[in-house]
C-alpha cells in the first residue's frame, strides 16, 4: 500500500463525503427539506392554498389536539401497531421454525410467502375490502354457500370490527417479511446445539425456550423495533379499505394527516401532525439505534 | 433444528404450511376469479364462488376505459429511473460507508438511520411544499428523485454490508496494478458484490413499481398515473366496477410475481449475505 493511501493529510480525509456526494444531495433536498419545511409549517398561519402567512404560532398544535377524534386517532394508531406487531411476530416465529425444517411443502410455502411481499399495498388493500364487503364480499359468499352463516355478516360495519379487520390485512402483509428475516437468524444457529441438546433427552419444547428462542433474540429485537416503524407509517390499507370511516373512528395518525391536508386543506395543522409524527418516530428511532448497537457488541 | 420428532411434529408442519398457503393464495383467487366475472355476477347476493361465465373478454375492454398503456409505460420509467439512480447513488456511499474512516462518520450512519424512519407519508405535506416550489408536480422525473431520496438509506446500508465482505487485497493488487480507486471499485469492487447489487435493485424496483401515496398526491395529470393510481379510476362514487379493478391488479402484479419466479434466491440471499439486519 502506498504512503498516500495510507496516512492522508486534512482535506483527503474529507474523501469520503464526495464519494457520498449524491446520496447526501438526494437525502438532503428531498428528505431533510421536506422535514425542515413540515416543522417551520406547524408553527406558521398557513392559507388554504398551502402559503405561509406569519410564522410563529402553536394554533396549528391547539387545534390538532383540541379535535375530539384526535385522541381516538392516537389511540388507534397504538393499537394498530402494537396488535400488528405482537401478532405477526408470533406467527412469523411459528413460520419461520417450520420452514427450517426439511418437508415437502418447504418450497412452495416459500414462494407463495414472497407473494404478498411483491404485491402492491394499494391492491392488496382493494382485494380485501372488496372481499370484505357485507353486499358480494368473497369471504361472504363462501360462508353463505358453505352453510357456515345464515344471513351476510357486516364486517366493516362498526368501527370495531372494520378495525380488527384492518389488523388482520396489517398482519397478512407483514408476516411475510418477518418471516424470511427470522428464517435467517434461525439458520445462522449452529446445528451442534440441538444435537448436543439431543443427547441430553431435551425434547422439542425444551429446545425452543432453551436454545432457538434465547438465540433468535437479537433478531426478534431488531425486528419488532422496525416493524413498529413500519406499522406507524402505514397508510394505504386504512386509506384505501375504511377511509377512517365511520367519522375518523378507523383513523390513524397517517391516514388523519392525509385527510387534514388533502380533503380539509388544512396544511398547518397537517404539518402539526406531521411533526407529533416525528417525535414518535425519533423516540423510535433512538431505540432501534441502541437495539442495533447492542447487537453488534454483543 | 434438522432432528426428527414425532409424526405429530410432522403432520403440525404439514398442516402449518397447508393453511399458510391457503391464506395467501385467497386473495389472489379472488382476484382472477373476479377479474373474469361480469357486471351482473359481482353484484349478485350472495356472490358466487366460480365464475359461472369466464369473460376473459375483461382483459381487453378493460384498455379502452383507462389509458393503460401510459400507465404501464408511466410505472416503467418511474420504476427504471428510480431504481437506476438510487443504485448508481447507493454504490459510492456503500463503499465509502464500508471502507473508510471519516470524521463524522458515526453521525452519519445514524443520520442514515433516523432517514429510514420516515415513510414519505409522514412528510406528505413539506413534500408537496417542495414540489410545487420545483415545479416537479406532475412529474415523472420529481416522482423518481423522490422514490431514490427514500430508497437510499435501506440501499446504502445493504451495499456497505455486501462491499463489507469483499477481501481488500484484491483492490489494493488492483491499485498496485495503476488501477485509480474508481477503477478498482468498478473493474473489481462492483462485480464481486454483484449478488448484493441484485438484491438491492430488486429491493428498490419492486418499491418504485408499487409507489401509490407519493403518486397520489402529486400526479393529477391522468396521463402521467402510474399503474397502481390508475386504478382508482374505477372506484366510483356509488359503485366500484371491480371487475376492471382486478384485471387492471392482476396484470400489475403478474409482471412481478414471474420475475421472482427467476430470482427468488436473490431477494432473501443478497439480505443476509450483506449483514443487513431487518
Amino acid at each position: 500500500m502506498d504512503a498516500r493511501i495510507r496516512k492522508k493529510p486534512g482535506i483527503a480525509r474529507f474523501e469520503a463525503y464526495l464519494w457520498m456526494l449524491p446520496t447526501l444531495t438526494l437525502v438532503s433536498v428531498f428528505v431533510l427539506f421536506p422535514v425542515l419545511e413540515s416543522v417551520y409549517m406547524s408553527f406558521s398561519k398557513v392559507s388554504k392554498a398551502g402559503i405561509i402567512k406569519s410564522f410563529g404560532t402553536l394554533d396549528n398544535f391547539r387545534y390538532v389536539l383540541k379535535q375530539p377524534v384526535f385522541p381516538r386517532v392516537i389511540v388507534n394508531t397504538v393499537v394498530w401497531t402494537v396488535l400488528i406487531v405482537l401478532i405477526s411476530i408470533v406467527i412469523s416465529i411459528t413460520l419461520a421454525i417450520v420452514l427450517n425444517e426439511r418437508f415437502h411443502l418447504r418450497r412452495i410455502t416459500r414462494t407463495m410467502l414472497l407473494f404478498p411481499w411483491a404485491t402492491s399495498g394499494f391492491i392488496t388493500a382493494c382485494v380485501w375490502k372488496y372481499a370484505l364487503d357485507y353486499q358480494y364480499g368473497s369471504v361472504n359468499a363462501l360462508l353463505i354457500r358453505s352453510g357456515l352463516v345464515k344471513k351476510n355478516i357486516n364486517f366493516l360495519g362498526n368501527a370495531d370490527s372494520a378495525f380488527a379487520w384492518l389488523i388482520f390485512v396489517g398482519v397478512f402483509v407483514t408476516v411475510p417479511f418477518m418471516t424470511f428475516t427470522l428464517l435467517s437468524g434461525l439458520q445462522s444457529i449452529s446445528v451442534d446445539y440441538y444435537e448436543a441438546a439431543t443427547i441430553d433427552g431435551a425434547g422439542f419444547w425444551d429446545k425452543l425456550f432453551k436454545i432457538t428462542l434465547p438465540l433468535l433474540r437479537p433478531a426478534i429485537n431488531v425486528t419488532i423495533v422496525l416493524n413498529v416503524i413500519y406499522c406507524f407509517n402505514s397508510f394505504v390499507f386504512v386509506h384505501t379499505i375504511t377511509g377512517g370511516t365511520p367519522a375518523h373512528r378507523t383513523d390513524t395518525i397517517m391516514t388523519y394527516l392525509y385527510w387534514m391536508a388533502f380533503s380539509k386543506g388544512n396544511y398547518g395543522a397537517a404539518a402539526a401532525i406531521s411533526v407529533i409524527g416525528f417525535i414518535v418516530l425519533l423516540i423510535f428511532s433512538v431505540i432501534y439505534m441502541n437495539v442495533q448497537m447492542k447487537e453488534e457488541t454483543a | 433444528m434438522n432432528v426428527n420428532y414425532s409424526k405429530w411434529f410432522r403432520a403440525a408442519l404439514y398442516i402449518i404450511a397447508a393453511i399458510t398457503c391457503l391464506i395467501i393464495l385467497y386473495p389472489y383467487v379472488v382476484m382472477f376469479f373476479s377479474s373474469v366475472k361480469g357486471m351482473d355476477e359481482i353484484y349478485r347476493i350472495p356472490g358466487t364462488l366460480l365464475p359461472e361465465k369466464w369473460n376473459l373478454s375483461n382483459y381487453l375492454t378493460v384498455w379502452k376505459h383507462i389509458p393503460l398503456g401510459y400507465y404501464f409505460r408511466n410505472s416503467a420509467i418511474v420504476a427504471c429511473g428510480a431504481t437506476a439512480l438510487s443504485i448508481t447513488c447507493a454504490i459510492p456511499t456503500g463503499y465509502a460507508l464500508a471502507r473508510m474512516n471519516f470524521p463524522g462518520k458515526k453521525g452519519f450512519m445514524q443520520f442514515i438511520i433516523i432517514t429510514q424512519m420516515f415513510a414519505p407519508v409522514v412528510l406528505l405535506v413539506g413534500i408537496y411544499k417542495i414540489m410545487m416550489t420545483f415545479h416537479l408536480t406532475n412529474s415523472l422525473f420529481g416522482l423518481i428523485l423522490l422514490i431514490a431520496a427514500f430508497n437510499q438509506a435501506f440501499s446504502s446500508w445493504l451495499l456497505s454490508g455486501t462491499f463489507a465482505t469483499i477481501s481488500r487485497e484484491l483492490e489494493e493488487a488492483a491499485t498496485i496494478d495503476g488501477c485509480t480507486r474508481l477503477q478498482a471499485v468498478i473493474r473489481v469492487i462492483i462485480p464481486l458484490a454483484a449478488p448484493g447489487i441484485v438484491t438491492a435493485v430488486i429491493h428498490a424496483f419492486i418499491g418504485a413499481w408499487n409507489e401509490y401515496t407519493l403518486t397520489l398526491v402529486l400526479i393529477s395529470d391522468t396521463y402521467k398515473k402510474s399503474l397502481n393510481v390508475g386504478i382508482r379510476a374505477f372506484f366510483g362514487y356509488t359503485n366500484v366496477e371491480w371487475w376492471y379493478v382486478f384485471t387492471c391488479s392482476l396484470l400489475t402484479t403478474l409482471p412481478i410475481l414471474l420475475l421472482f419466479q427467476a430470482i427468488d434466491k436473490y431477494i432473501v440471499g443478497g439480505l443476509t449475505a450483506g449483514g443487513v439486519k431487518g
